[in-house]
């Protein structure tokens, strides 16, 4: 029924001349696809979305929807937002508050009774049936994301972009919401461009998480690859806290406190940063049969230049319960007298004492080796 | 990456103008011709008037334009900081009632506070009468008593009357400071009044300023007080220089000085209000810790606050309404409906006309408007900062222009003459009124817009609505109230306004001002009593506006999240 998509070619943007908010960014939205644009807030999502829905005039660049140009810098094309086919939700849902929420759902439609038909039924199905003819203001949070998002729907754009949609509404509700959003946008078929700044949401949403910081797109990728093979440390370092080891390429390898991993394509020599998730180390007690599984890297004593080491065991400093995992911080003795302090994050409930000795071992898919800046 | 002339640079400085930029354009240019003009004129070659006047009164007129100021700042400051501190953050009997009737006093234009107290304080007045009677005293030999008609006299008058702009200003400063500050004063060891001096005030320090310099503004605005009590201001200058000596060039050297006075005053307000973001402690509301007066402090406060209401508002009212009653049957035969419709007619009309164009130049400016329109809007926001007499200066230069144009066009073309078309005119007047006011009902309909978010834009235009779709389907309807209050606070203050008026109006036309001012001025107060008293009332609706503002901002109302300065102050002009 649709084709095309959307798509972003090479996007620049300033407000202030001389401070680019967005540098030639690029994204293709597929029709039925869901494309999570990541980033931390200042990065040029939220400016992404109003050039792509024209309430920002292009500057540098060229959007298309489908194979229409609507809007292009060089030849000065602007088509306006009304007449784009593209719906937009706002972080505030932005509902008319003069208007009932059936006004409100039935705003874009001027000349389509089906539609209206179409309005009532999903309005039904959401169970906002009763709440019809009365004003936004009385609907909670979530009632008042689902009417935006039907409101963005109605008029059937090809389009569909989604500015941080869930971020008003508190951690119990967001779950489900986002669940029946998702349903709905994959029902429609309609190419989605959403913003967030929760990479658990991403995950949870994305087809394609487009990682954006500083006005670029720094890696598009499933999430899956998003999460296990982040491009930069920047990247790794947006899913939560790390883990942040020091070191330098020697044939291939690095050597930390931590065990050796590997760095094959980078040259001898070359400093580096090693990021560990605190979910990808595993720690046990000594002697315990660790939960080693084929490739981990076992905490032994790094060989440091090379002199023999005495191994200094290990030790918790403190360890915390968080329901369905243990937050443990431990002290890793460098091998040169002094120690590095790392946290770790265990399933259920392992609660060292501070003291205590523990043995670690890390899971190098969660362990990500990047050049030092 | 962004050198000169690069895509990205050359893409950012393009600006394409349509309907509506040139719409606002044009309309903020109209209103901003007269001050242009002043400018223009003061600065073309004139007949050695100007030499004449800077060796004659000018000087005069600085001195006691200058002492005018000081004294009318230095006296609102000290009733409306005052009053506002003690009604916000004390309780005492009536305290309640005091958060509104502060502001009464804005009913009543200075000039016809300026004819009442005369009339009750001259020798001839009810209280001199009164004193002689009591002590015997025979004739002005026998005691002392300060002379009314003077520069303190109209300092004390207009002090009563502005005082309320740094009141509201004030209180809405001291409630939006967080509870936290002067708690945390008070738990490092200062008590409230240490907390007051070393907390609240510098705080508040840029609202009040604001507050101060609005006053001032108005000050410079009046001139049926100074003119009446012959003190030599500037605003009585300009008249004189154009009547009395006949010389427009000279008046608008004249008011082009007035207008230094007059831009001091627009920068210390910009750069007040400037400070005052910077001065927000917080956004949330808990109940203000209040303190309680009991015996002769709570009997102090009452005084501090009745006294400038009865002075300002409840002796004028009281005493017009006497008069009114005694003499209603002969205003009523006269020419008061006369006067009435007129005055009714040209504020409903500018109030009109003033919302449609603030509406457009509100509009035109949140669409995006580029640099000059918002220069544009800006120099049109500041007219209500001109005195009425320099814009009737410069309501009239460019009109006689056209006029002589437009004559010497009809006498070339067609043979005949055609005289003056503009000059003199209602459109001349109503000219005047929309280059003054028009910054109320734009301030107003800004702030009304301002309250909408942006996102509301952007929805419907994403939905298929034009930017004329936009503003009919989602603006007008929310904007309702903005522009019901915008269009009361520019009738009010036509109904009242006297010095542009005067100068403009059409031979033997009367408003209700101008005829209050004549009679009262002939020391016929009782016969124009009536119509002062209906200007007082007209007055009063603003302030009910207010009033209800400022209830609903009452810390733990629930109401609204920002107090007062939600209602464009500039509004209330007395």
């Amino acid at each position: 029924m649709m084709i095309g998509g959307l798509h972003l070619n090479n996007v620049s943007h300033a407000y202030v001349a001389g401070d680019p908010v967005l540098n030639g960014v690029s994204v293709f939205v597929a029709p039925g696809e869901l494309v999570c644009l990541l980033g931390p807030s200042g990065c040029g999502k939220t400016t992404l979305l109003r050039v792509a829905a024209g309430l920002e005039v292009l500057q540098v660049g060229q959007v298309r929807v489908g194979e229409q140009v609507v809007a292009e810098g060089r030849h000065g094309i602007h088509v306006p937002p009304e007449r784009r086919g593209i719906g937009l939700m706002f972080q505030d849902y932005a509902l008319f508050p003069h208007l009932t929420v059936m006004e409100n759902i039935t705003f874009g439609l001027n000349h389509a009774p089906g539609r209206r038909k179409w309005a009532a039924e999903a309005l039904a199905r959401m169970g906002l049936e009763a709440y019809a003819g009365v004003y936004p203001h009385i609907l909670s949070g979530g009632e008042q994301q689902r009417v935006a998002l039907l409101r963005a729907l109605a008029p059937e754009p090809q389009v569909m972009l989604l500015d941080e949609p869930f971020s008003g509404l508190d951690v119990t509700r967001r779950a489900s919401i986002r669940a029946e959003t998702l349903g709905l946008l994959k029902e429609t078929g309609v190419a989605t461009l959403m913003v967030t700044h929760d990479p658990e949401e991403a995950m949870f949403m994305a087809d394609r998480i487009l990682v954006m910081n500083d006005g670029r797109v720094i890696q598009d990728g499933t999430p899956v690859d998003t999460y296990f093979q982040p491009a930069t440390a920047f990247v790794a370092a947006l899913f939560g806290p790390v883990n942040r080891l020091q070191g330098v390429v020697r044939s291939g390898h690095v050597a930390t406190p931590l065990g050796v991993f590997d760095a094959p394509k980078l040259a001898d020599g070359t400093a580096v940063e090693i990021l560990i998730r605190p979910e990808g180390l595993r720690v046990a007690w000594p002697g315990e049969a660790p939960e080693v599984r084929a490739g981990d890297v076992p905490c032994k004593p790094a060989p440091v230049s090379g002199g023999a080491v005495t191994r200094a065991p290990i030790r918790a400093v403190s360890a915390r319960p968080l329901g369905r995992s243990s937050h443990v911080v431990l002290r890793v003795p460098d091998g040169d007298g002094r120690a590095l302090t790392i946290e770790a994050r265990v399933p259920g409930v392992f609660l060292p004492k501070p003291g205590d000795e523990v043995q670690v071992t890390v899971n190098p898919r969660q362990a990500h080796v990047f050049p030092a800046k | 990456m962004m050198s000169e002339g690069s895509p990205l640079r050359r893409a950012f400085t393009r600006h394409i103008p349509d309907g509506w930029t040139c719409a606002a354009l044009i309309v903020a240019a109209l209103v901003a011709i007269p001050v242009i003009a002043v400018v223009a004129l003061a600065f073309s070659p004139d007949d050695g008037i100007w030499a004449h006047l800077s060796t004659t009164v000018l000087p005069l007129y600085i001195r006691e334009t200058f002492l005018l100021m000081v004294g009318v700042g230095i006296g609102t400051f000290v009733i409306g900081t005052g009053t506002a501190w003690l009604v916000t953050m004390c309780r005492f009997p009536g305290s309640r009632v005091f958060e509104w009737a502060m502001l009464l006093p804005l009913a009543v234009p200075t000039y016809v506070l300026a004819f009442v107290v005369t009339d009750q304080l001259e020798y001839a007045g009810t209280l001199q009468v009164w004193l002689r009677e009591i002590f015997g005293w025979k004739d002005r030999q026998d005691y002392w008593f300060p002379e009314i008609r003077s520069l303190g006299g109209a300092i004390a008058v207009m002090t009563l009357v502005l005082y309320p702009y740094v009141y509201l200003l004030g209180r809405a400063a001291f409630l939006e400071q967080s509870v936290c500050v002067l708690e945390v004063s008070r738990t490092l060891g200062k008590d409230p009044w240490q907390g007051f001096a070393s907390v609240a005030m510098p705080l508040a320090r840029p609202a009040i300023v604001v507050g101060v310099a609005l006053a001032l503004m108005e000050t410079l605005n009046d001139f049926g007080t100074v003119q009446f009590f012959a003190v030599p201001t500037f605003t009585a200058g300009i008249y004189d220089v154009w009547l009395n000596m006949n010389s427009i060039a000279g008046a608008a050297q004249m008011a082009s000085v007035l207008l230094l006075f007059v831009i001091v005053l627009l920068a210390v307000e910009r750069v007040a209000r400037r400070g005052q973001r910077y001065h927000h402690t917080s956004s949330k509301y808990s109940s203000l810790p209040t303190y309680p007066l009991h015996g002769v402090r709570a009997a102090l406060a009452v005084l501090a606050c009745l006294l400038p209401v009865a002075l300002g508002f409840l002796l004028p009212a009281g005493v017009l309404a006497n008069y009114a009653l005694a003499h209603y049957a002969r205003t009523l035969s006269g020419d008061f409906w006369t006067y009435a419709a007129n005055s009714l007619m040209l504020s409903s009309l500018t109030a009109l006309v003033a919302v449609v164009i603030g509406l457009s130049m509100a509009y035109g400016l949140r669409l995006g408007a580029g640099p000059v329109v918002k220069a544009a809007t800006r120099v049109a926001s500041t007219g209500y900062a001109v005195p009425g007499a320099v814009l009737a200066i410069g309501v009239i230069i460019p009109m006689a222009a056209v006029d002589n144009a437009l004559d010497a066009l009809t006498r070339n073309v067609l043979g005949i003459s055609i005289g003056l078309v503009m000059s003199g005119t209602l459109f001349a007047i109503v000219y005047g009124y929309l280059a003054r006011f028009t910054a109320l009902s734009f301030g107003t309909l800004e702030a009304g817009l301002a309250k909408i978010t942006p996102s509301m834009d952007g929805a419907a235009r994403t939905l298929g609505c034009g930017p004329m779709r936009v503003l009919r389907r989602v603006h007008l309807p929310m904007l309702r109230g903005s522009a019901m209050t915008a269009a009361l606070l520019v009738f009010v203050d036509c109904m009242k306004e006297l010095p542009m008026t005067i100068i403009l109006r059409p031979f033997n036309f009367e408003t209700l001002a101008t005829h209050v001012y004549q009679f009262a001025s002939d020391e016929l107060l009782e016969e124009s009593a009536l119509g002062a008293l209906t200007i007082v009332a007209t007055g009063i609706l603003p302030v009910i506006l207010l009033s209800v503002a400022i209830a609903r901002s009452r810390p733990g109302r629930g109401g609204a999240r920002r107090p007062v300065e939600e209602i464009s102050l500039e509004g209330v002009a007395p």
